[in-house]
């Protein structure tokens, strides 16, 4: 039978190794390098539409290493139901154990995403805004 | 993590007449259970729902830690350096029995829901560092949930000196090292001169107030805290628990609100709050912010350590409550049997296994069925009612066994007790009645309607289960007497 602290070791050497490889492989697909000349333009169209909605505007380049030129995570089915999910989880309390509970979020909460999906995939926007209707909101946030 | 794995001791074989061959106990230090409890409480995965608060975010957690944290750690500081066992004794003594077991039972249901909603999250970031586009596949989500869930469940059922290593170790590497990652660079961004992304004055220093709302947002927020007492079962697993338990809970206390705190305000100062977009998960707060200083390149790094911080946290969980569970069904025959069945590392893994097959069906529904997932928000708060039942038991529990048992020894003595079980048993009722407001998820839906699904649901998953073991309960089903129930689970 095997010594327990060997055992241990042995348990952290698998998990380290599955976790470094992970991370590998994660790194190297991970699409780090997003800039190009539409991530730029679209880029500068996201600092307008902030600009004229009166909302805060990032550095133009915050922007298109996020967003690169499809909007990325943003606009990978927004309206999924499991996207959903993602979104309802987060209109949360601060818990991150198994306190987290549902809130009543902040209106202002979806008009940045809005304006997003608006400039980089248009043809989600009407079943985002479908799921931001279904939501009750509330001026809760300075 | 050498600190877990000290030399073991002999338990008296006197002390354990129903114990054919006691087993060495493998100790854990107080700092390792102080991380195991911070990691069963923090994380960073809230940074970003709580930087849209900006400044107000020290407010909604400073406030909760006063009514809620401080109550519930010193509370069960003083419990659990005077009883061994965790919730489930602490109640049984304070109490009865009957109600010890209905203590540990609401403990352990709550986490069945809780694990489909953590590995969705790790799903999600898994997905946004490999192909966002994974996120709204079904079979991607669950595939990672079974995974990780049986894999936890394998790591677990190996003892509590191997969920401590990890459990530290995750929160090492998946919280505390990208949390000062993130904060170092926040601060760099305001030392560029940069302007703060979010107003940073006294006048933001509370959050708006929109009435029944706020207080919604507030109350509910002393739920950030839950969790602090659960590792408290492992006590018997410290050299020197009288002493050494409450080192643990104040070190434990001062990492949950550093990691609550600093990071949600680190990227409240660079990222604007309405660029936190929700669809996308954590993920693209900490991207955004990275971006920033031309870095993504560390979003996967960080999105992995985040995925080691939440499966050290899910170790934790699947480890105290079950333990809880098994000791008092032990003594009192609660559970057949089959259920009480510990494995060779003296870990209860037939409860762990049972608890896995029911969690797989709920997991696989929250992946593969959309209507499941759209709704899965309302197990949420079922399930966060039920735990309050604990708090509001472990507060009554702790005040009776001061004036009962005034002389009983305990290693450490909670000041006010009376007040401050006064004032938890406050903020969790609060909470509890709070938790009937419908939120946002809800829409426009019929506020009746909500009321009676989230009653008859705590109900049913905290009153009616629990009484249906306790009727069905057999003396026959008693395999141990408590003394050697606590030696032998402890040596886990």
């Amino acid at each position: 039978m095997m010594d327990v602290h060997r055992e241990r070791k042995v348990t952290w050497i698998v998990l380290g190794i599955f976790f470094l490889g992970l991370m590998i492989v994660a790194v190297s697909i991970f699409n780090k390098n997003k800039k190009n000349q539409v991530a730029i333009d679209k880029a500068n169209q996201l600092t307008a539409e902030l600009t004229q909605a009166g909302l805060p505007v990032p550095q133009v380049q915050q922007i298109y290493n996020v967003l690169g030129d499809d909007g990325g995570a943003v606009c990978a089915a927004p309206a999924n139901a499991l996207v959903k999910s993602i979104l309802y989880g987060q209109l949360t309390n601060g818990a991150a154990g198994p306190g987290q509970r549902p809130i009543i979020a902040d209106n202002k909460a979806f008009e940045g995403v809005a304006l997003i999906i608006k400039v980089y995939c248009p043809e989600e926007a009407a079943d985002f805004q479908k799921v931001v209707d279904d939501l009750k909101t509330a001026d809760v946030a300075a | 993590m050498s600190a877990m794995d000290v030399p073991a001791r002999r338990v008296s074989a006197a002390a354990t007449p129903a114990v054919a061959k006691p087993k060495p106990i493998h100790y854990i230090s107080w700092i390792a259970l102080a991380l195991m409890t911070t990691s069963s409480v923090a994380s960073l995965r809230a940074a970003p729902t709580m930087a849209v608060y900006g400044l107000a975010c020290i407010f909604l957690y400073l406030v909760p830690a006063v009514v809620f944290l401080l109550p519930t750690s010193l509370v069960s500081a003083e419990l659990a350096s005077g009883w061994s066992g965790g919730v489930y004794n602490w109640v049984s003594q304070g109490l009865s029995k009957p109600m010890g077991f209905l203590a540990v039972w609401c403990q352990f249901a709550m986490t069945i829901f809780y694990y489909p909603s953590l590995l969705g999250f790790v799903a999600s970031t898994l997905a946004y560092v490999i192909n966002p586009d994974l996120a709204s596949s079904g079979i991607w989500t669950a595939l990672v949930i079974m995974v990780c869930y049986w894999s936890g469940v394998w790591v677990s059922s190996r003892g509590t000196g191997s969920v401590a290593g990890l459990a530290s170790g995750g929160l090492i590497i998946g919280t505390l090292i990208p949390g000062v990652v993130l904060v170092t660079l926040g601060a760099v961004f305001l030392g560029q001169g940069n302007a703060s992304a979010a107003p940073m004055d006294a006048g933001h220093l509370l959050p708006a107030w929109a009435g029944l709302s706020s207080l919604v947002l507030i109350v509910n927020n002393f739920l950030s805290y839950s969790g602090m007492e659960m590792n408290a079962v492992h006590v018997g697993s410290l050299k020197n628990p009288g002493k050494e338990f409450p080192k643990s809970m104040f070190l434990a206390m001062g990492l949950v609100l550093l990691i609550f705190i600093l990071p949600a305000l680190a990227i409240s100062w660079v990222v604007p709050a309405d660029q936190l977009s929700l669809t996308a998960g954590v993920m693209q707060a900490f991207d955004a912010m990275f971006a920033q200083f031309g870095s993504t390149w560390l979003t996967p790094i960080v999105g992995i350590m985040l995925v080691a911080a939440s499966l050290g946290g899910m170790l934790t969980w699947l480890a105290g409550p079950s333990k809880g569970l098994l000791m008092i069904s032990r003594q009192e025959g609660y559970l057949p049997p089959f259920l009480q069945k510990l494995n060779k590392h003296g870990v209860q893994q037939n409860i762990l296994v049972t608890q896995g097959l029911v969690t797989t069906v709920i997991a696989l529904g929250y992946a593969l069925i959309p209507d499941v997932s759209s709704v899965y928000w309302i197990f949420s708060v079922i399930t966060t009612q039920v735990y309050l039942i604990v708090y509001l038991l472990m507060f009554v529990a702790a005040v009776r066994l001061r004036r009962n048992q005034p002389d009983h020894p305990r290693g450490y003595k909670a000041p006010m007790l009376v007040g401050l079980c006064g004032v938890g048993f406050a903020a969790s009722l609060a909470a509890l009645l709070i938790g009937f407001i419908p939120p946002s998820q809800f829409g426009d839906g019929n506020t009746t309607v909500y009321v009676v699904i989230v009653a008859v649901g705590a109900l049913g998953l905290g009153l009616l289960v629990p009484f249906l073991f306790y009727r069905a309960r057999k003396p026959s089903w008693k395999t141990v007497n408590a003394d050697s129930a606590e030696a032998e689970v402890a040596q886990s």
